[in-house]
């Protein structure tokens, strides 16, 4: 095991959050084994750490606050297909994309099936944050494909959960030694983060809750068959009817009249950034240009064991999409992954192409940070989209788009100076409360970290907050493991 | 009418291993890269000036799902080029088979190529054709001027410069990636496309039907031996003083400069 | 398929099936060879029991044994000799040796340059004078070195792989009748026949391909596979001047316009990758100064854009470009996942990097630990 003055790897101090902080030291521990005696010396000295994996987090969940670094990244090397239990054992460490090559050299017709984008990300990265992609609505987060954890425990001990061995009761907890956590009143506002609700079990306590009451040491993934016939379509429109007409599809999802994939929104700034980073990326060169007179576009993925459905669906798609004034010259059609994969890439593109303004925006006001919210909402969606628009149209530059299929939407206000980062805040800040007092999730995909920790703490509902502390005090009392993330 | 031809071919995706036992791994058929280029410029003068475009290609008979993406993108028809006559042909013989098919089937104004493949790889397909049916060809081509009745004013890329000429037609060029955007087909066409079929040239339907010209009867090149390139070894730590490893850096670059 | 497969002769030995690199062959109650079969004929030499054998319709060409010697044709550019036709004279020197026959040239147009050519150990240069060769023309350039190979009737015929000669050999080789290699990697005589060996399907598999029956065997090679030939001390090269001038019918040029010279890093085959080691943005000039003087285009990670360092154009990366130079040198770059994803196909790495337990010190070919501005500071000095 390595360990570093925090000064020779000066990059360990931030995540993809921009959030700069501070350590006393960092552990690149080679295997388990040193994982785990490293920690327990933690826990007997009562020394705090922070956890970091890809270091991908986007809330700040890697950032240490003079705290010891510890890496998982060298846990990387086990990988290992189960054919009886169609699962795959890996370490922490393993990338995403270690884990996409791995499966395509060696199984077939089988995949790991939530697709996040981010490649680099490790598998205990994706399970702090219960990650999850534009696939979600077909094939859930994380958490719905872990068969199991293996959990390195607050209190030194080491434990594996398989998924259903240890049920969730509403308003009782019942853990694995035994003890029951009661009087607890959980109303689930958001999942992952210490979501206490029926048909969850203890997974559920480790995922989405970012290494504070527990260390990810390996984890079972299912493994899902994969549908051969799958088609991927952007809808343009002229006019502004993206959201009407994915409200319509989303009626059909639920009617089980379709096999949604993937629903995803791109407002009229998003198409413009998109245009323009197109002539300055070469990753985008053979992708055609975005005709001048789109406003918005809908992402649509469908896949069907039968190939007919599938094309039937699609028709009836198309007389959808011209019910709301959609042109048929308007679309974009791949059939098969690698027909598709140029839509992934234009889309993945656009958080990147954000960035990049924000650099841009930074040089000239460097107080600028990336303001950006992933609110979920189920109950006044339509109400919610609308907010956005009335708050922000006209006012300063904002790109709203994503996961519209489960009312999930990304917003990245792009404030260019001081007065406009402060109306960005006060209009998230707006927001959060519409949210959360529509029961709403604040967080629903990138984590809280402490990025977010702010917002959720002044709106979440107390008790709930309560609940919380209550499960992180029984299992970490002294505050030991990733202080900062979420409480 | 003007008439194009695209001649386009199947490549084996990704790249191509050697398993264990040092045979070589098939991998599935797709579209060759370069292929979609010459396919949209096709697709931009059948826009511009009402052309018909077919597409021809010499491919295995389970090749047969690629044709629909093309009939998607809007040419007219598909040529599935196939018969046991025509396995193992080298260029030479790839290219007798493809000149001899176009000719069997229609005059046409124009026919282009991709510039290379991502197998085989030898950009002489274009030029080969050519020399069989008499026509002049043009490789390298980054841009068409103009598409006239006789002629064609095409921009090509030569060592040091860009030279723009007129060709008489018919002739044959060859055009070079990244000159054009390639499109993506809408999803009415997408659909449609999807029960269309290409129509088959076996050696029976050409005007040459002499199995000893075509295949690996009618090539002449061979492969005598394949294997898997020695990769060079990865983490050589290469000590020394300042000036040693100077000079180490120094040669590596001299050997790449040239 | 050129076998003939004599079932009552096999007797299951299953060495042919050993031997096929293709999985072509299969042995139920009969031998079949199916779909897969390139005709390498590697069987019918494994077979010992006659099971397997050519079908021999192939002969050689009439006039084949009328065919000696290497000729290779010299491209001028902007009034200089290319140097890969000077490359391809070194080796077309050294294949002819092998074959015990004479090295020949020929230049069409460029008179002023046929002695330039001298004491290389060409044996004979054919210089077409006209100087309307000077200008490439395709169709004029072939109908000449159609008429020098008809006269000199080569064994081998080698061309450097530019857009020009790429054009000529390919409609060449057709003319002719006979077999081409394009990009050659390496060339070598085999049983008197050229054997051309090259990567194929894709990459990472390497093919030697020979011309069996037909005269003469074409290759092209790129620059830089062959080493710049020496001059010798005595020279027995005679020039053979010819003032015949041919035309085209079919092409006119109406204009040409010289190629700008693009400095962007996906098309460098050397390119210097500057990391977080970097410490002061002053400090650019130094590295940008060592890229210059080994022939570079500067690059560098995601960290040194954000800094400001360096513009997002020049960015290696996930989320900057993926490059593939034929030699990426690394100074001060830790190697984060990142940024060995835009360099993964990456074969000839070199790193330098102070910290020993720096990843990409082992990813990279050749790595070495120590100061970057002390090895930048030399290699100046020494340049």
């Amino acid at each position: 095991m390595i360990k570093y003055n925090i000064e020779n790897c000066p990059d360990k101090l931030y995540d993809e959050s921009r959030l700069v902080g501070n350590a006393i030291d960092v552990f690149l521990p080679e295997n388990q084994d040193e994982l785990v005696s490293l920690v327990r010396s933690f826990i007997q000295n009562n020394e705090n750490f922070t956890i970091q994996g890809g270091r991908t987090s986007i809330i700040g969940s890697s950032v240490s606050n003079n705290d010891h670094i510890i890496s998982i990244e060298n846990l990387n090397k086990k990988i290992e297909y189960n054919k009886d239990n169609n699962s795959i054992l890996c370490e922490c460490g393993v990338r995403l994309s270690d884990l996409k090559d791995y499966i395509m050299k060696n199984i077939n017709g089988y995949f790991f099936a939530p697709n996040p984008t981010e490649p680099t990300a490790t598998i205990s990265g994706l399970i702090s944050t219960n990650a999850k992609g534009t696939n979600y609505i077909k094939y859930g987060s994380i958490v719905d494909n872990l068969l199991s954890i293996k959990v390195l425990l607050p209190n030194g001990k080491i434990a594996t959960f398989h998924k259903g061995e240890y049920p969730i009761d509403a308003n009782e907890y019942n853990l694995p030694n035994g003890e029951k956590l009661t009087n607890l009143n959980c109303n689930n506002l958001y999942s992952g983060v210490l979501g206490l609700c029926k048909n969850k079990d203890i997974l559920h306590l480790f995922t989405g809750t970012e290494g504070i009451l527990g260390i990810i040491l390996e984890a079972e993934l299912k493994l899902t068959k994969v549908v051969d016939n799958k088609y991927g379509v952007m809808f343009f429109f002229r006019d502004n009817c993206g959201f009407d007409f994915s409200e319509n599809i989303k009626k059909l999802q639920k009617n089980n009249e379709i096999s949604l994939v993937g629903l995803e929104y791109f407002d009229t700034f998003s198409l413009t950034i998109l245009r323009d980073f197109k002539d300055k990326s070469s990753k985008l060169k053979d992708i055609p240009d975005i005709d001048k007179n789109y406003q918005n576009a809908v992402y649509i993925e469908l896949e069907n064991e039968c190939m007919d459905n599938l094309e039937t669906s699609l028709f009836s798609l198309l007389e959808i999409f011209a019910n709301y004034g959609g042109l048929e010259e308007d679309t974009w059609a791949g059939v098969g992954q690698d027909e598709i994969e140029k839509f992934n890439l234009l889309r993945h593109s656009l958080p990147e192409a954000i960035n990049v303004i924000i650099e841009e925006n930074r040089k000239n006001c460097p107080t600028i940070t990336k303001i950006a919210c992933d609110y979920k909402l189920d109950s006044n969606f339509r109400e919610l989209f609308e907010m956005y628009n009335t708050l922000l149209n006209g006012n300063i530059d904002y790109a709203l788009f994503g996961h519209i299929g489960d009312n999930h939407l990304h917003l990245n206000i792009l404030p260019k100076n001081e007065n406009e980062l402060d109306f960005a805040i006060s209009v998230v800040d707006k927001l959060a409360k519409f949210v959360a007092d529509n029961n709403g999730v604040l967080a629903f995909e990138n984590g809280v970290g402490k990025l977010k920790a702010p917002i959720i703490k002044k709106y979440i509902n107390k008790n709930y907050f309560e609940n919380a502390r209550k499960i992180k005090e029984y299992l970490d009392k002294n505050y030991l493991f990733n202080r900062g993330n979420i409480l | 009418m003007i008439k194009i031809a695209v001649c386009i071919k199947q490549v084996p995706k990704g790249d191509t291993k050697m398993d264990n036992n040092g045979i070589l791994i098939r991998n599935e058929l797709t579209t060759n890269p370069y292929d979609y280029y010459a396919l949209e410029f096709a697709l931009q003068l059948k826009d511009k000036y009402n052309a018909k475009v077919d597409v021809f290609t010499l491919a295995p008979p389970k090749s047969s799902e690629n044709f629909k993406e093309q009939f998607a993108l809007g040419v007219d028809e598909c040529y599935h080029i196939v018969d046991n006559a025509f396995k193992g042909a080298d260029v030479f013989a790839t290219s007798y088979t493809l000149a001899s098919a176009i000719s069997s089937t229609d005059s046409y104004n124009l026919i282009i190529c991709g510039r290379q493949t991502t197998d085989g790889d030898t950009s002489s397909v274009g030029a080969s054709i050519a020399e069989n049916l008499h026509i002049p060809s043009v490789m390298y081509v980054q841009a068409i001027e103009k598409l006239c009745e006789n002629t064609i004013i095409v921009d090509r890329e030569l060592t040091n410069s860009i030279e723009r000429l007129e060709v008489t037609l018919p002739a044959i060029i060859c055009v070079d990636k990244d000159t054009v955007i390639p499109r993506i087909p809408t999803l009415k066409n997408k659909l449609l496309a999807s029960k269309k079929c290409a129509k088959t040239i076996t050696l029976a339907d050409l005007k040459d039907n002499n199995p000893l010209h075509y295949g690996e009867v009618g090539s002449k090149t061979k492969v005598v031996k394949i294997y898997e390139e020695t990769p060079l070894e990865k983490g050589i730590f290469i000590d020394g003083s300042t000036e040693e490893l100077a000079n180490f850096i120094i040669k590596k670059a001299n050997e790449i400069k040239k | 398929m050129n076998i003939i497969i004599d079932n009552k002769k096999c007797n299951n030995c299953n060495k042919c099936i050993e031997k096929c690199k293709f999985n072509a062959i299969q042995i139920t109650n009969k031998v079949i060879i199916n779909d897969n079969c390139v005709g390498c004929n590697s069987c019918v030499n494994a077979c010992k029991t006659g099971a397997l054998t050519l079908n021999d319709t192939k002969k050689k060409q009439a006039n084949y044994n009328e065919y000696k010697g290497v000729l290779v044709f010299i491209q001028v550019s902007e009034n200089k000799i290319l140097s890969t036709s000077l490359q391809l004279i070194n080796k077309g020197r050294e294949l002819a040796n092998t074959l015990h026959e004479k090295l020949f040239a020929v230049l069409l147009g460029y008179p002023n340059l046929a002695y330039d050519l001298d004491y290389y150990g060409i044996d004979k240069i054919i210089n077409y004078t006209n100087t309307l060769f000077n200008t490439f023309n395709a169709e004029a350039y072939i109908s000449a070195l159609y008429e020098t190979i008809l006269t000199v009737k080569p064994s081998i015929m080698l061309v450097g792989a530019t857009n020009e000669g790429r054009q000529l050999a390919s409609h060449l080789a057709n003319k002719c009748n006979t077999g081409l290699t394009a990009d050659c990697t390496d060339l070598q005589i085999l049983d008197n026949n050229l054997l051309q060996i090259r990567p194929a399907y894709g990459g990472k598999i390497m093919a030697e391909i020979i011309t069996e029956n037909t005269r003469p065997q074409f290759a092209t090679v790129k620059n830089g596979v062959f080493d710049m030939p020496k001059k010798l001390d005595i020279s027995n090269t005679l020039i053979e001047t010819i003032d015949k001038v041919y035309t085209s019918k079919n092409t006119k040029q109406i204009s040409i316009t010289n190629k700008e010279k693009t400095n962007d890093i996906l098309n460098a085959d050397i390119i210097l990758c500057l990391g977080n080691g970097v410490k002061k943005k002053e400090d650019l000039s130094l590295f940008e100064n060592v890229a210059k003087k080994l022939g570079a285009e500067i690059a560098g990670t995601r960290a040194l854009v954000e800094k400001g360092f360096i513009t997002p154009d020049r960015q290696i990366g996930l989320s900057g470009n993926g490059v593939n130079p034929k030699l990426l040198i690394t100074f001060g770059v830790s190697g984060s996942v990142q940024f060995l994803a835009g360099v993964k196909s990456c074969k000839n790495i070199v790193a330098i990097n102070n910290d020993k337990n720096a990843t990409i010190l082992k990813v990279a070919n050749y790595s070495i630990v120590h100061d970057m501005y002390d090895i930048a500071y030399k290699i100046l000095e020494k340049v």
